[in-house]
């Protein structure tokens, strides 16, 4: 099993409400400088905790997460901490120009001496607005960007591309990616069931974001089944699982802490966004879940005809909350019911407000303590 | 215009094109013909010539001609030994068709042949097209072997556009076969061949369909490397038989390159919104 660290860089000043996009006059560069270093000293007590991989994010004009370029803060960490792995998960491949993610994705690679993992992920609703992209597209995009960013890695001379949705006459990628023949492993969401097929036709490792377990175990099956009928078959080291962490000496005070800071939950990011707003980021959502456009929705565990109701709702699973005993109970039981080898997570679920640095520097000290090494000890 | 809208029906598909009958090399050598234009002679593959939306489309920009290779009518070819004969045999049908100069497309075993023609006649093909050219063969299969299910999966991507796909008759398969292994070989790659190609000047525009269950894309780079003025091309969501699985993406990037050569590399698309 191995534990990872997803570092989201909460902007450490003054809370700036629950609305998305943040007006930028609020950001104090005084603040982001200290948000970025403390985040950066979170990152070295993760891996004086003892875990296996630093992980990152793509996500825009927000307070919280500063991260509209993840590989920026990929290499800064990689450079800092030399021997730990590094991931990207991930880039919001629609949004981007895939040929560029794949060229920056070589030049990390090489720069990290191939610690680097990455995940081409469709995004987060409001991802959409960033660039004024296209929802519906976003499945059929981010699975031919990834096919084009394996072309990219893997082809020996240049080539052209003419896809659905990208075109591109002239490619060829330098520097090679440092890992060959492939390239860094590419992961995949599995949070619909049609992301879990695609990465097992396609030889990718998925991840699971929040989702309850047991229906990401369904999507596991999902998943193997493909990978089968392609011919291989994935480990628990293909299948990672992603929630918040918050740990403390008792029950009361791990989720009184955590409680403090994520008041409201996933949605109440953009309860201050105005209702027409909101409105409008519900129907992104259900655009990227392939509804209300004639598209074939195929977000629920069977790939169903157009016209037939929509899946279930996510279902989020509880996040690992509690004593170090009770997280870890907590998370041998996920790795047996999805079967996922790499559990990554991020310190608290700061909406209200981020988390103070020194408050998860003393978290990740109490995980080093008492949870990473059993985690690591166990072969679950 | 969207991959899923093809700009003809199963019963209209091929209806613009003339057919007409060549005496050339010996033969009585078919020849399929519609539109007007620069000419882009069109050579087909193993199965014979076969009618697709994006010759249609083509045929709205380009005078296309689509020759039956000889030996796949009613007449044997028991005189090509190889695609160097074949090639002289269709340089006959196309001075017999009146053209001087011309842009030349050919289609997997047509574009071996295609390959062997404008090593021939260089001043005469303006330029070439090779879609998943069957010269080099690493990694692919006789789709003479297939079982039926993986025949279709090795062809088409979306059996359901264009021209309908099924295995081809086993009289077909008897008469014409034994012409196709002689010509192919056992597709080894070939390095005198491979010398040849590094003196072609043609401009040549390389197609493979990423999906292709016949000749394999990984033979795409090696064209690339061979051929001096050349440029590869991965279509996307396409097996061996691209014109069928993703005609109005085929029909606009050999159209531009026939049009514009190696200019097709330049966007010249309006990126203004509004003024």
């Amino acid at each position: 099993m191995k534990l990872e660290f997803f570092q989201t860089f909460a902007y450490q000043g003054p809370d700036h409400g629950r609305t998305w996009p943040a007006p930028p006059q609020a950001c104090d560069p005084g603040w982001t400088a200290a948000t970025y270093a403390g985040g950066l000293d979170e990152c070295a007590a993760a891996v004086d905790a003892g875990f296996d991989a630093l992980t990152f994010a793509e996500h825009h004009y927000s307070p919280k997460q500063i991260t509209p370029n993840p590989v920026l803060l990929a290499a800064v960490a990689g450079q800092r901490f030399g021997s730990t792995d590094i991931g990207v998960f991930g880039s919001d491949l629609p949004i981007n120009n895939p040929v560029r993610i794949a060229e920056e994705y070589a030049m990390l690679d090489n720069l990290l001496g191939g610690r680097l993992r990455v995940a081409m992920l469709r995004g987060t609703p409001n991802e959409y607005f960033t660039y004024f992209d296209n929802p519906w597209e976003a499945r059929e995009r981010v699975e031919e960007g990834t096919l084009l960013i394996k072309a990219c890695w893997a082809e020996p001379e240049p080539f052209g591309w003419e896809g659905r949705y990208y075109r591109f006459r002239n490619i060829a990628v330098w520097p090679k990616v440092c890992q060959q023949p492939h390239g860094p492993r590419i992961l995949f969401s599995a949070n619909s069931a049609d992301g879990a097929v695609f990465a097992g036709t396609h030889g990718l490792d998925i991840g699971f974001s929040y989702m309850e377990p047991e229906r990401c175990a369904a999507h596991v099956a999902l998943y193997r089944e493909a990978a089968a009928a392609t011919g291989w078959e994935p480990t628990a080291d293909n299948i990672q699982y992603r929630h918040a962490l918050w740990v403390d000496e008792s029950e009361e005070r791990a989720w009184a802490t955590f409680g403090r800071y994520a008041e409201g939950g996933l949605f109440a990011l953009f309860a201050g966004a105005s209702d027409d707003t909101r409105m409008a980021l519900g129907k992104v959502g259900m655009a990227m879940a392939g509804l209300g456009r004639g598209v074939p929705d195929t977000s629920g565990l069977a790939l169903r005809e157009p016209g037939a109701p929509p899946p279930p709702p996510m279902t989020v699973g509880p996040p690992f909350v509690g004593t170090p005993d009770r997280v870890l109970a907590q998370m041998r039981s996920v790795a047996e019911v999805v079967g996922a080898g790499r559990i990554e997570v991020h310190a608290g679920f700061p909406v209200t407000a981020a988390i103070p640095t020194a408050d998860t520097l003393a978290m990740l000290a109490l995980v080093g303590r008492e949870l990473a090494p059993v985690v690591h000890a166990e072969s679950w | 215009m969207t991959d899923n809208a093809t700009s003809s029906t199963t019963a209209t598909i091929g209806s613009a094109f003339e057919r007409r009958t060549v005496a050339a090399a010996g033969f009585d050598v078919t020849v399929f013909e519609a539109g007007d234009g620069v000419p882009l002679v069109c050579l087909p593959g193993a199965g014979g010539p076969r009618f697709s939306p994006a010759l249609d489309l083509l045929a709205q920009r380009f005078r296309v001609l689509l020759i039956e290779l000889p030996g796949w009518g009613d007449q044997p070819n028991d005189t090509a030994a190889g695609f160097d004969d074949l090639a002289a045999q269709v340089a006959a049908v196309i001075d017999a068709l009146g053209l001087t100069s011309y842009h030349l497309l050919g289609t997997s075993l047509g574009g071996a042949c295609a390959l062997h023609l404008a090593l021939a006649h260089p001043e005469r093909v303006i330029s070439l097209t090779l879609e998943a050219p069957a010269k080099f063969r690493a990694d692919s299969v006789d789709p003479s072997t297939l079982a039926p299910e993986a025949f279709v999966r090795a062809f088409r991507t979306h059996p359901e556009r264009g021209m309908p796909i099924e295995p081809p008759d086993p009289e077909f398969i008897q008469r014409v076969w034994p012409l196709v292994g002689r010509l192919m070989g056992d597709g080894a790659y070939d390095e005198a061949f491979a010398a040849r190609l590094a003196t072609l000047p043609t401009r040549t525009l390389v197609l493979f369909g990423r999906n292709d269950g016949v000749i394999s894309p990984v033979n795409g780079p090696t064209y690339k490397r061979l051929l001096p003025n050349s440029t590869l091309l991965y279509v996307h969501d396409a097996a061996h038989d691209i014109q069928n699985d993703r005609p109005e993406a085929f029909a606009d990037v050999v159209g531009d390159f026939v049009t514009r050569g190696m200019n097709f590399l330049i966007n010249e698309t309006d990126g203004l919104i509004n003024p």
